[in-house]
Parts: C-alpha cells; structure tokens; sequence
C-alpha cells in the first residue's frame, strides 16, 4: 500500500478526472504518483505533458508548496497529506 | 520603505499655503482631502501615502475586463498620471464584465482606452488620464512604459506579457501580473532585482500556446473584479513603499468550487533570459515582422493584419464605401463586405479581419480591399 495523498486539478480540466476537481491517489514516490496520475486519468496526460514527455510551458504541478519543475529529483517518498496540485497558468484578461 | 501616517504629516497636510491664491487653493486642498479621505484614513496610507499616489505614474496595458477595474481603483485612488493601453473597441460582448463601458460605447464603436478616459475623467477630474490606442509591439513597449513606477497587467495573452516582463526588468519597474478565466485567477507582483520573474514561471518555450481564453471558455466578471482588484491593493502598497506588506507567491483562485492556493513564486532560473541573463528576448529579436504576421485571435473568429503602414481612413472610407456599408470615427473604420466578413481598420495600420479565423482567406480579403 502506497502513501495516501490529496490532487486537485483546474475546475476546466475535471472532465478529465471524472468530474472530480480534488481526488485521492495511493503512491510511494512523487515519481509514482505521477505515473498513476496519468495512468488513471489518460485523458488528462494530453493536457499536462507534449508529446516529448515535458510538462506543458503553461501547465504548473506543485508538490506541496514546490513546482516540481524546481525539483533536482522526483524520487522522493511521498508522506500522508502531501498534496499534488495541478494549475494552469491563467492567461484570459 | 514602510510609511505610516503620523500626526505631524497629517497637521502639515493641512496647512494652507501664503500666497495670493491661497483662498482657491485653499478649497483645492479641502477638496483633496475630501475625495482621499477615507484611503487617508487608512493609516498604512495616511497623508504622506496619497501624495506618493498622487505623485505616481502608472500604466495599465490591456484595458479589457481586468483592466478596467484595475485602472477604476487606481483613478480613484488619485493615482497622479495614468497611462491606459488597448488596441481594441468596444463590443456588445465586452458588457458583462468590462465594467467601465456602456452600451453607448458600442453604438459608436469607442476605442477601449477612449471610453475609459471619459469615464474615469468623470469619476476623478484631478489626475492626468492618458489614452493610448495600440498594439503593444516590441518596437513601442519601452516608450510606452518607460518612467513609470509600475505597470499593471490587464493583457489577455503570455506573449504581451512576456513582452512586458523583459521590459519592466530591463527599465526596474514593478511588473504586476493578473489572468482570470472561466472561475480561474492568478496573480503574481514580480520586481526586478527583488523576485524572479514571470518568465520564470511560465518557462521559456514557444509563446504561442497560452492555455484557455476567455474568448474560448468564457468567464464570469466576480472573478475579474477579484484578481484585478489584488492586483490593484499591491499596485498601491508599492506607490505607499510599504514593501514588507507585499504579496510573496503565486496567489491561485478559483470562486466556483473554492479554491485558493498561495504557492512559492519559482527561484530566479540561472539561465533565464530575463531577469538572469538580461538578454531581454522579445525585445532583442529584432523581428519587428513578427509583430505585423497575420494572427488569429483565439476564439474571436478574427485575423489581425498589418500595422507597418498608416492607415488614412477617410481615404478609406472613400474607397470603401463603393463596395461596403463603412461606419467611421475618428479612431477606426468599419466595414461591411458583399462576403459576409467585417474589417476594421485603424490609423495604426492594422486591420481585424472579422468573421473568419482562416489566415489565408483574412489575407486574400485584405488584399482585395486594402491592397498590399
């Protein structure tokens, strides 16, 4: 049994999550946690990840309070009540 | 620095200067005082804040629906001179939140900046109001923002903002991002030499791709008032100094399931371009073309074409009312075609290509009326 964590993802991109904004995932490592994510929601890897595998330029994945972009590795354990958060950076004006 | 009001300043407010005008600007002075007095009242402001206000320059770009509300709270804070940016008129469907317009406004196709300028000159007829209808390009960004203390983001798109971000770091001016769309909003203050900057957060990749619009996922306006209004309450803890009030992170809302985050803003990327390198790349590509390639804007069912030519609109209207029903004002031109499609044309030289979002068709009937 992996760790139990918190993911929200944009309100627009729920469609992708079953309706769900906010959902739990069981992983051991951030790593683990994104493949699940994607694997449970394939619907959803299209709109985070092009087709080389990056992180989409406006698409922002924290873990807790770090954009995983920052991170030197994702390879880290995850611990209870860790939230992974999916934002999109915001461009309407 | 951060200020806070004292009895001093306020009694030295107060005192009416000697000279022969003094009963007149006597009644000036108790006429500020007035209109500012509840925001002088608010000690973090006080006296000596609003005459920073008063003395601040700040330009908004983009004065769509977070623009207006932006520069409405800055008018009425006293800001000293605003300077007020869009390339666009008003449209029916701007009403339901671009809160400074009217439905006279779209009757008589107002330039955006224009209709601003005549009401906030109602709301505050004691501060410089100046109106720029533009498309923000590489060629004219740094005039239009160079000596001002800060700049406020009412853009609808990253690459104007990204054009922004190099401009405001390269000149050290306080650059105040806000984006809302659907229930959705963020905002972010970036400083240079303070924090890193708004490429940093979005990467540096291709600018072309900007996420949802609110041209393509629509918006409700409570969030607009919202973001703009946060961007605003920074914009004036900076004309005050009062800098260790300032926002810190990346401020994420969303007012339809409740939502809000405030998350780290990125460290400053050793190799950005920006705020690291100082290369400034939207300024130093030297790829004037880019600005003046066709582009369609998302979701409007319009191409813009042009602006390296002026355009003479009455000669225009001449030529095109042989063909066209033409409504005219002193700001654009707009024409009916025989096709069904709509352009607008503006003194700038740039053109809208209404009713289509197929470049090549805009370009052929571009052609066919302008001439290239």
């Amino acid at each position: 049994m992996g760790v139990r964590i918190t993911v929200t993802v944009p309100m627009l991109l729920s469609d992708c999550t079953k309706g769900r904004s906010a959902f739990e995932l069981e992983a051991d490592t951030l790593q683990g946690a994104l493949q699940l994510l994607v694997a449970e929601y394939p619907l959803l890897k299209v709109h985070l990840y092009n087709e080389h595998g990056e992180v989409r330029k406006h698409v922002l994945i924290y873990y807790n309070n770090d954009n995983i972009a920052w991170l030197d590795k994702l390879d880290i354990p995850l611990a209870a009540g860790d939230k992974l958060r999916v934002l999109q950076a915001v461009s309407g004006g | 620095m951060e200020q806070s009001p004292s009895p001093s300043m306020r009694s030295e407010s107060e005192t009416e200067p000697g000279s022969n005008n003094a009963g007149e600007r006597g009644d000036e002075r108790t006429g500020q005082r007035e209109r500012y007095s509840r925001q002088m009242l608010f000690p973090p402001i006080g006296a000596s804040g609003q005459q920073k206000i008063a003395a601040a320059i700040v330009v908004v770009v983009g004065m769509g629906a977070l623009g207006t509300v932006i520069a409405n709270h800055m008018a009425r804070a006293g800001v000293g001179k605003l300077r007020i940016v869009d390339r666009d008129y008003v449209e029916r469907s701007n009403l339901q939140r671009q809160m400074l317009y009217d439905e006279e406004d779209v009757q008589h196709l107002r330039p955006k900046v224009v209709a601003a300028e005549r009401k906030l000159s109602r709301i505050n007829s004691d501060i410089a109001i100046e109106p720029v209808v533009s498309h923000v390009t590489a060629d004219n960004a740094e005039a239009l923002i160079a000596g001002a203390d800060l700049v406020l983001d009412g853009t609808d798109n990253f690459q104007t903002r990204l054009l922004l971000n190099d401009v405001c770091f390269k000149l050290g001016i306080p650059f105040i991002y806000g984006g809302a769309v659907s229930s959705n909003g963020m905002t972010a203050v970036f400083i240079p030499g303070q924090t890193s900057c708004l490429r940093c957060l979005l990467g540096s990749g291709d600018t072309g791709s900007g996420g949802d619009t609110c041209d393509t996922v629509g918006v409700i306006s409570p969030i607009i008032d919202i973001i703009a209004s946060l961007q605003a309450v920074e914009a004036l803890k900076l004309m005050v100094g009062a800098t260790s009030a300032t926002r810190q992170g990346l401020l994420s809302l969303e007012i339809w399931q409740h939502q809000m985050m405030n998350l780290k803003l990125p460290p400053q990327r050793a190799n950005c371009p920006t705020c690291s390198l100082k290369q400034y790349p939207t300024l130093s590509q030297g790829d004037n073309e880019a600005d003046h390639r066709p582009v369609t804007l998302c979701g409007r069912e319009t191409v813009q074409i042009g602006g390296n030519r002026a355009i003479d609109l009455k000669l225009m209207a001449d030529r095109l009312e042989r063909s066209c029903t033409v409504t005219r004002n002193p700001y654009l031109l707009k024409a009916e075609l025989p096709e069904g499609e709509r352009l607008v044309l503006f003194p700038d030289g740039r053109v809208l290509v209404q009713g289509t979002e197929d470049i090549a068709r805009a370009q052929s009937l571009y052609d066919r009326y302008i001439g290239s």
